[in-house]
């Protein structure tokens, strides 16, 4: 074994605690539970720990997708009973749009959009919830994606038409929760 | 909306997304104001906006405490990776599946009787490891035992003075402090593995035909009428007579414990999935008949892409690293 330097511990602990949410959120895409994601997201750590020397610490998230995105996706192909099971509920809920009224709970609102995400197509979905979900700049999703800050945009405009379209039957009802809710200023 | 011209929906996420100049910010202001159709939409999509942002979870202070402690149970005490609650054995059925495998009829009702003690009385200590990871473990009696990647092994926390036995899934190294009135065994699912005092490994993953026992010193009843001794390695399977090989290349055979990933003449089918145990990340061949061709090879200590790009040069195969995901394929052109 080459014998390693360990990592400058201030900048790890750094590294830990300004990621660490953000690629917890990441991992929830692909795994259920919360333990499993804690559990995933902390081997990528230590991992780097291990590895500090071939660790770039100034320009850290694209290694950190990366690693943590084959250590989702393998989970998550262990998990493909769960996944599967998953899909077909997600298949399952009605697609209520055509008689959704003015007293639609707020919650099933909540799950038509968060259905929408789920079918945008995949780039944009992973481009969309790096903004939504993990809290990336479009210059940092650039950057471990490896693509340029104008395609993030566009993919940003693509998503939000294509969940305006998703869920027009919705809108509806966001417009009656709005004006309930008071008018707002201009 | 009819008649508006197609909303500039990057726009409006740019503004949302706080990515947008003053500049653009005001483009989409003058664009509100044109028509309520347009301020009625940019509301609605900015509450569909708002519902899709998920708080950032997860409290990292915790996380960073637990992520320390990982580091520092790998580093300093490679027995408490992974410990997993003690937990017992089903033994008459694995007794009995073991010695129905060697054929040993009279040992029956012996070790049952000594299973269902050693259950009862000790509850077993479980060590794992997984790919990458490689753990050496101290066992009561002083015999220590190196533990190779994606490997298991059960042992009670004091054997007690009348016997010794471990239960091992996968490949491990066995010094054993020799004690001829207290047996040294091994079970695996092929077999029981019974030492004289010596240095062994023992190799026994799921789903491989035949386990196989490789003696660096001592000898080691691999049945109760055939012992091997140094330099011998047995392959032993459920159904056929071992196959013992003198004069083998055993340090070859145990380099693993010392960190070196080796192969000889092995087809590149084995191959590959002894790279998954060892990095944890599969290496797909595109080509069934990729298998069939055999490497010998060392490893030390290398990145498992400077690995399969030596075997790719060695099968002649292009590499393609696809979202992660490693795979071989034959050059069409011989």
């Amino acid at each position: 074994m080459a014998l390693r330097r360990a990592p400058d511990p201030q900048k790890f602990d750094a590294l830990v605690l300004e990621h660490y949410g953000r690629l917890k959120n990441f991992v929830r895409r692909y795994v259920d539970s919360a333990d499993d994601a804690d559990d995933i997201v902390q081997e990528v750590f230590v991992r780097i720990w291990e590895r500090a020397h071939e660790f770039n610490f100034d320009d850290p998230l694209p290694y950190l997708y990366q690693a943590t995105r084959n250590a989702a996706t393998s989970a998550a192909r262990k998990e493909k009973v769960r996944a599967r099971w998953r899909e077909s509920t997600a298949r399952e809920v009605p697609q209520k749009s055509e008689s959704a009224d003015a007293h639609t709970e707020r919650g099933e609102l909540e799950a038509a959009i968060a259905r929408a995400v789920d079918a945008l197509p995949e780039r944009c979905r992973l481009i969309f919830t790096m903004h939504r979900e993990q809290g990336l700049s479009y210059d940092e999703i650039a950057r471990v994606l490896g693509l340029s800050v104008k395609t993030v945009d566009n993919q940003m405009g693509r998503a939000l038409k294509s969940l305006r379209i998703q869920l027009a039957p919705y809108l509806k009802v966001i417009l009656a929760v709005i004006l309930g809710a008071g008018k707002m200023s201009a | 909306m009819i008649g508006s011209p197609e909303p500039d929906y990057a726009l409006i996420a740019r503004v949302f997304a706080d990515e947008a100049t003053a500049a653009e910010r005001e483009e989409l202001e003058q664009w509100i104001r044109k028509s309520s159709d347009h301020d009625i939409l940019v509301r609605r999509l900015h509450t569909v906006w708002a519902q899709t942002g998920v708080v950032i979870e997860g409290d990292a202070h915790h996380a960073l405490a637990e992520i320390h402690s990982r580091i520092a149970r790998r580093r300093s005490a490679p027995t408490r990776i992974l410990l997993r609650s003690p937990y017992r054995w089903q033994p008459t059925a694995w007794a009995a599946a073991a010695l129905v495998t060697l054929g040993l009829g009279s040992y029956t009702l012996r070790d049952r009787i000594t299973w269902q003690r050693s259950a009862t009385a000790e509850p077993l200590t479980q060590v794992a490891t997984t790919s990458g990871q490689r753990a050496t473990i101290q066992l009561s009696d002083g015999s220590t035992v190196t533990l190779s990647v994606s490997s298991r092994i059960s042992y009670p926390r004091n054997f007690g003075g009348r016997e010794r036995e471990v239960q091992l899934e996968g490949e491990a190294y066995f010094d054993v402090k020799h004690d001829a009135r207290v047996p040294f065994r091994v079970r695996t699912n092929h077999g029981v593995t019974e030492d004289v005092g010596t240095r062994f490994a023992v190799r026994a993953y799921r789903g491989e035909a035949a386990s196989r026992v490789v003696v660096a010193e001592g000898k080691v009843a691999i049945a109760p009428h055939l012992v091997i001794s140094a330099g011998d390695v047995a392959l032993v399977t459920g159904t056929q007579s071992p196959v013992v090989e003198h004069h083998a290349d055993v340090n070859r055979l145990m380099s693993w414990k010392d960190g070196t990933l080796e192969f000889v003449d092995l087809p590149l089918r084995d191959v590959v999935r002894d790279l998954e145990r060892w990095y944890g990340e599969s290496v797909k061949l595109n080509d069934p008949a990729l298998g069939n061709r055999t490497i010998t090879a060392s490893f030390n200590d290398a990145p498992l892409s400077d690995v399969v790009a030596f075997i790719a040069r060695v099968v002649d195969a292009t590499v393609s690293n696809k979202a992660g995901s490693i795979s071989l394929t034959p050059r069409i052109n011989r």
